[in-house]
């Protein structure tokens, strides 16, 4: 595991090396890194949508949208001023007293999480998510999150269809919405 | 029996000559058409009806399995079927419908809509005959839930969470016709039609989300609208008075009807229940009664005119929903002949209505935890704390924005929700079986329609204490409790009773139970291992008795439960079908 990530490292250096002396050659070890890259975002849109299912609280956009059978108030990620460090622990431990649930199965069982246990959280325990989440697949996920949720703009029907790889009726609720924000800046 | 097996092999005999005169290619029909008369007699061994008959009260005359030897009854085969799968939004699918049955074949579908014919003519396996996938893009559905499909001459009638009704050859399986209903992208279906004759009777869904919904008549030869009859009036129309609001809220004001319905051929009148007003947490966005939310509503099924309505919860709060079974019988009520519409709140109580004119007879609590109100008035059916001059009703614990939480139960699913319920023609008793529990609420505009997070609940729920279970058999003839037994884990299946005595049920930890009818006392169990979210329902082939039910956990339904039964967190769930017989 440490040595893969320390050779993430060495060819990301390397590959930063190049992209300044020899930006023509470099171009063919782009591939390399960013497949590497591309393939952990869209693991991490894959456990967003489906074994995490953060799309069901979050919503597709990850703007707070959540499904009305959730129990709602999930923020939106598009805005989140969290760092990657904190995200990993807020997916890792849930957010004690909300609906987030933690994903590390063993959280609570020690004190990994927040220096407490089960009993120490008392009422204030996170759920438990339904199927949890490996360290790697954490890390996929805000991998996603960094690449393609936090910090970009309101969403449009184009980014819905991309992310659903079709047109749907999700991507029929943002087309009301752009209207009412065009209507707004009108 | 001798006299139903003669009658299916007649049935057999016109149905082979039919087809040997038609095309001598053909083979031959396995089954006759279920014809009116059928739908208004079905055959003991048959289960043609959702809720088995007319009058919904799933209590079938089969008589082998009794209880004095339920307790040897085994497992005697399983069907996979698929439905487990997620999709969209969701993680899961669902099975929720109650199995048909007609003449030893099956028809099942599962929660994304994909309807399976079963063959359980050899009495000892189930062999799939045909699988009927709706085309539908789980995306677009908004729930994965589907309750059953309805049966109409050679036809399985289907629908789909994007409102669509299906109508599929019984022989083949293919699609003979395919409807969308839908008025606004907020409609969604999820319960099979009531047949009334040649007419299929359509509740919408999708209330939750902003559906002003309805109850809808298609011809069931061509699929094509016969009327339409909503829950929510327009303004200007009888009970619009009662959307005493500045915000429309009437047109995304749900009461949609998502169970489905019952009907007494005698006055022609078909008997629907309807859910919560929208926003469901958020009353000062939608003040008055709100009509015809949480209500039942009498309609005639030759006009679609509402007959009558009686209003359960007005200006409800608490999403108590009052779509589940309605139970029609005939009794005595305090020494008087009564034809009765008896009903299990999922507020809490029992209600007896007389059918015919909506008044009001009796109600009783029949769940172990209730603190919303005081009691029902039982002079007029309302709570004690309603004031018809209160534009914002105030039970016990009225959720208010900006009030902060506020405690009550039972939980918002219910009490006895959509799980279906039954009514003994033998002990002339009502069962119903659900969750105990209660839920804490928050009010949040920014939750209701126009606020900021587009979202239609206006608020937020969460449980404050652990769901469990109780089964409770109602008399209707006193509006006394007559029995309970409380479950260490919630009910989200529904009740059979039978001739033979007893009563069915299953809890989410996947324990199947069988009760003794007068007493409740458990008689025989199983478990699944894996949670169940539909009802127990019963048929014979071949003059065996047979109990069947759908076996495998929704996403909801497990994630409220594990919250606070952590011992069921690693539950797996499936997707099948699973039949016992004694041996």
């Amino acid at each position: 595991m440490k040595r893969v990530h320390t050779f993430g490292v060495i060819a990301g250096l390397t590959f930063a090396l190049l992209a300044v002396v020899l930006p023509a050659q470099a171009a063919e070890t782009t591939p390399v890194v960013s497949a590497k890259q591309q393939k952990s975002v869209a693991f991490g849109k894959k456990l967003y949508l489906e074994k995490a299912n953060c799309v069901f609280c979050h919503g597709w956009a990850a703007d707070g949208r959540g499904h009305e059978r959730s129990q709602v108030g999930a923020p939106s990620l598009r805005t989140t001023e969290l760092d990657r460090e904190t995200l990993e622990e807020v997916i890792r431990c849930g957010r004690p007293g909300t609906g987030m649930p933690f994903h590390d199965r063993f959280a609570y069982t020690d004190d990994r999480c927040y220096g407490s246990t089960r009993e120490d959280m008392g009422k204030d325990l996170p759920p438990a998510s339904d199927r949890g989440l490996q360290s790697r697949e954490i890390l996929s996920v805000i991998d996603y999150l960094e690449a393609r949720i936090i910090g970009k703009p309101p969403i449009t029907v184009a980014e819905c269809v991309e992310f659903w790889g079709r047109h749907n009726t999700q991507c029929d609720e943002v087309a009301t919405l752009e209207k009412q924000r065009a209507a707004q800046t009108n | 029996m001798e006299k139903t097996k003669r009658v299916a092999r007649g049935y057999l005999a016109t149905a082979l000559s039919a087809a040997l005169l038609s095309t001598m290619l053909v083979a031959p029909s396995s089954a006759a058409d279920v014809t009116p008369e059928r739908l208004k007699n079905p055959e003991p061994e048959n289960w043609l009806h959702n809720n088995l008959d007319y009058h919904s009260t799933r209590f079938s005359p089969l008589k082998q399995i009794s209880k004095a030897n339920v307790g040897r009854m085994q497992l005697a085969f399983t069907v996979p079927i698929g439905g487990l799968a997620g999709g969209g939004r969701w993680a899961y699918g669902s099975l929720q419908g109650t199995p048909v049955v007609d003449n030893g074949f099956m028809y099942v579908v599962d929660g994304w809509g994909t309807v399976y014919k079963i063959d359980l003519t050899d009495g000892k396996s189930g062999k799939i005959v045909w699988v009927m996938e709706p085309g539908v893009d789980k995306a677009d559905v908004w729930l994965p839930a589907n309750r059953g499909v309805a049966l109409w001459g050679n036809s399985v009638i289907s629908v789909t969470g994007d409102s669509r009704v299906i109508s599929t050859n019984a022989e083949t399986g293919e699609i003979q016709w395919d409807k969308d209903t839908a008025v606004t992208d907020a409609d969604s279906l999820t319960s099979p039609p009531l047949v009334v004759g040649n007419t299929l009777l359509v509740g919408g869904s999708g209330g939750d989300r902003g559906a002003r919904s309805w109850l809808l008549a298609l011809n069931a030869e061509s699929g094509d609208e016969m009327w339409r009859t909503f829950t929510v009036p327009a303004p200007g129309e009888p009970g619009s008075e009662t959307w005493k609001d500045d915000n429309n809220a009437w047109e995304t004001g749900g009461a949609s009807m998502w169970v489905t319905g019952a009907y007494d051929p005698e006055n022609n009148i078909t008997y629907w229940g309807t859910g919560n007003p929208v926003p469901m947490y958020d009353p000062e966005f939608r003040p008055g009664d709100n009509l015809y939310s949480n209500s039942t509503m009498a309609i005639d099924v030759t006009s679609g005119d509402l007959k009558w309505y009686f209003q359960y919860t007005p200006g409800d709060y608490l999403d108590y929903d009052e779509v589940g079974t309605h139970l029609l019988y005939d009794v005595k009520v305090k020494g008087e002949d009564r034809k009765v519409l008896g009903h299990f709140g999922r507020n809490g109580f029992y209600y007896d209505l007389d059918r015919n004119t909506g008044q009001f007879l009796n109600a009783v609590k029949y769940v172990d935890q209730l603190n919303w109100t005081d009691g029902i008035d039982q002079k007029t059916g309302m709570p004690v704390e309603y004031d018809a001059n209160k534009a914002l009703q105030e039970y016990k614990f009225p959720a208010r924005r900006g009030a902060g939480s506020v405690r009550n139960c039972p939980d918002l699913q219910g009490g006895v929700n959509m799980f279906p319920t039954s009514f003994s023609l033998r002990t002339n008793l009502a069962y119903g079986a659900g969750i105990e529990g209660c839920f804490d609420l928050t009010v949040d505009d920014k939750r209701s329609p126009g606020g900021e997070a587009e979202a239609w609940n206006g608020g937020s729920a969460t449980l404050s204490t652990a769901l469990t279970g109780s089964l409770t058999a109602v008399d209707p003839t006193t509006g006394k409790q007559k029995a309970q037994v409380l479950f260490k884990y919630p009910i989200y299946s529904g009740v059979l009773s039978t001739a033979g005595g007893i009563v069915l049920t299953a809890q989410m930890d996947g324990s199947i139970t069988a009760h003794d009818d007068q007493t409740l006392r458990e008689l025989w169990s199983f478990n699944a291992g894996t949670g169940v979210n539909a009802a127990p329902m019963t048929y014979a082939v071949n003059g065996k008795q047979y109990i069947a039910i759908m076996v495998g956990m929704g996403s909801i339904s497990k994630g409220r439960l594990t919250t606070n039964h952590p011992e069921l967190a690693n539950l797996q769930s499936s997707s099948a079908v699973y039949f016992f017989a004694l041996p």
